[in-house]
C-alpha cells in the first residue's frame, strides 16, 4: 500500500536576497518567469490536503518575494493545514506581517547566520542581517510565533552558546540548529565548510546541555553533521514515505536535494495530479520502501531505521544513488567519508552562491 | 502544572483532524501528535479557563470515571505536551 504524506515543502521562488555559501537550492535556478502562478499553487495545497498532508512550509528562495504568498497562507488555513513560512525575513513589514498573520500563517521561522552583523553578513554574502533583526521583531509584534534556525559550520559552530542565547533574547519559540549537509553549493564548499571534530564535540555538548536546561520553554532541533557520525541519518523517514517538495517550476521530488541524482527525472503539477505523482512516479518509487536496498542494508538489522541512508549524498560520494550511504559504519565506501575528515583545509575560502 | 494554574496551548499549536483517519492531531512546528479520544477530550479544553483539577471533573463526568482513575492519563498527557513546550500557564505571553 502506498504511504500517504505529512509534509509538503513548497518551494515558491528561488529568488532570494542572500547568497549563502551552503545554499540548498539547486545549481541551476528556475528563473522568475519559470514561476508558477497562485491558481496552480492553489491546487496544489489543495490536493496536498486531500492526500493526507497536515504541514506545509512554504520556503524559497524568499518566499516573501512571491506575490502570491497570502493567498496560499490563506488557502492553507481553509485547507486545515498547519503553515510555517521558511523566510530570511527580508523585506517582512509590518503591515505583511499583519496581513500573514491574519491569513491564517501559524509560524514563522527566521534564518540567521550568527549573531554578530559582520560575520553574518559575511556568510550570507549580503547586508541582511539588520533587516533580519527587524524582521523577527516585526513577526512577533504581528503575533506570529517565532522559530528561529541557524545553519552551523566551520564559521559559526564556535559560537553555539551565543547563538542560543540570541535566539532566547529574540523569544524564539524553537531553534533549529542544523550543521551543513553537503548537498548542491555546499557540496562545493565543503573544504570550507566542515567543521573539525573539537568543533563538534564541543558543539555537541553545548547543544545537550542547552536543551535540558531550555526544556518546555524554546525547543532546541540540533542537527549533528553526518560525516562524523556512524550511523547514516534516516533521510526524510524513508524515501517517499512521509515528506514531499513541490519547486518553483512545479517538479515534484521526494527531497528538497533529490537533483543530486542525476538519473531521476521528475514529474510536474501542471501535467499531472500530485496523487498521481506522490504513487505512481518513477522519482518518488525508485527508493520507495526497502526492496531496492542493496547490501549491507538489505540484510541489516537497521534497515526500517535508516533505510539505507540519504541517497542523495550516496549520489554525490559514490556515483551511485543505490549504494549504501557512504556515512554508514557498515558501508564498504566509509573509507570516502574518513579521507574528506582527514583532509582539513588550512585556509578555507568559500564561493558565495550566484 | 498543579495547583489553581490554569493552562492552555500555546499559539504555535493548534488541533487538526487525519483527513485520512478522521482522527484529531495536535499540529505544531515540525512535528505532529496523534490525539487518542481522551486526549482529545484534555487539549479541546487547553483554552486558559480552567485549572487541571476543573479539567479533571469535567472528564470524570463526561465519562463517568473515577477522578483517581483519570487523572494519572492526564498528568501524562501533560508532562509530554509540557516537555514539547506546548503549554503556558495562564497569563504567560507565550
Amino acid at each position: 500500500m502506498t504511504p500517504r504524506p505529512y509534509g509538503l515543502l513548497a518551494e515558491l521562488t528561488h529568488r532570494c536576497p542572500l547568497h549563502c555559501p551552503y545554499c540548498s537550492n539547486p545549481l541551476e535556478l528556475a528563473r522568475r518567469e519559470e514561476e508558477m502562478p497562485v491558481t496552480v499553487w492553489s491546487r496544489v495545497l489543495r490536493e496536498a490536503a486531500a492526500l493526507g498532508v497536515l504541514q506545509v512550509g512554504f520556503s524559497g528562495g524568499e518566499p516573501l518575494l512571491y506575490p502570491g504568498l497570502s493567498d496560499l497562507v490563506r488557502t492553507a488555513r481553509e485547507e486545515g493545514l498547519y503553515s510555517n513560512l521558511i523566510t530570511s525575513a527580508v523585506g517582512l513589514t509590518p503591515d505583511r506581517a499583519r496581513d500573514l498573520a491574519a491569513c491564517g500563517l501559524d509560524t514563522i521561522q527566521i534564518s540567521f547566520q550568527a549573531e554578530e552583523a559582520g560575520l553574518a553578513d559575511d556568510i550570507a554574502g549580503a547586508r541582511t542581517h539588520a533587516s533580519k533583526l527587524a524582521g523577527a521583531r516585526t513577526a512577533t509584534e504581528a503575533g506570529l510565533p517565532l522559530g528561529i534556525n541557524i545553519v552551523l559550520h566551520r564559521r559559526n559552530i564556535d559560537q553555539l552558546a551565543d547563538l542560543i542565547r540570541f535566539a532566547e533574547s529574540l523569544g524564539a519559540v524553537r531553534l533549529e540548529l542544523a550543521n551543513v549537509q553537503f548537498y548542491g553549493w555546499a557540496f562545493q564548499n565543503r573544504s570550507a565548510l566542515l567543521p573539525t571534530l573539537a568543533q563538534v564535540q564541543t558543539a555537541d555538548a553545548i547543544a545537550l546541555q542547552e536543551g535540558h536546561r531550555l526544556r518546555g520553554r524554546m525547543q532546541i532541533a540540533y542537527v549533528l553533521p553526518d560525516y562524523y557520525e556512524r550511523r547514516p541519518k534516516p533521510c526524510l523517514h524513508g524515501w517517499g514515505m512521509r515528506a514531499l517538495t513541490v519547486d518553483p517550476r512545479g517538479d515534484v521530488l521526494p527531497c528538497q536535494a533529490a537533483r543530486a541524482i542525476p538519473e531521476l527525472t521528475f514529474a510536474n503539477v501542471q501535467s499531472a495530479s500530485l496523487e498521481d505523482i506522490w504513487r505512481d512516479s518513477e522519482a518518488f518509487n525508485r527508493f520507495r520502501g526497502t526492496e531496492w536496498l542493496p547490501e549491507p542494508c538489505a540484510t541489516c538489522e537497521f534497515r526500517e531505521i535508516d533505510f539505507g541512508g540519504c541517497r542523495c549524498q550516496a549520489a554525490l560520494l559514490t556515483g551511485d544513488a543505490a549504494r549504501t550511504d557512504p556515512v554508514c559504519e557498515f558501508s564498504p565506501d566509509r573509507p570516502l567519508v574518513d579521507a574528506i575528515l582527514g583532509m582539513p583545509d588550512p585556509d578555507p575560502a568559500w564561493v558565495y552562491r550566484g | 502544572m498543579n495547583g489553581p494554574t490554569r493552562i492552555a496551548l500555546v499559539s504555535h499549536a493548534r488541533r487538526g483532524i487525519d483527513r485520512i483517519t478522521g482522527t484529531a492531531q495536535l499540529l505544531y512546528p515540525e512535528g505532529v501528535l496523534e490525539l487518542s479520544e481522551t486526549a482529545d477530550a484534555v487539549v479541546t479544553r487547553l483554552d486558559g479557563t480552567r485549572t487541571i483539577n476543573v479539567l479533571i471533573d469535567e472528564l470524570a463526568a463526561e465519562y463517568e470515571a473515577d477522578r483517581e482513575i483519570i487523572r494519572p492519563d492526564v498528568d501524562a498527557l501533560l508532562a509530554d505536551l509540557d516537555d514539547r513546550g506546548l503549554l503556558k500557564v495562564s497569563g504567560e505571553t507565550q
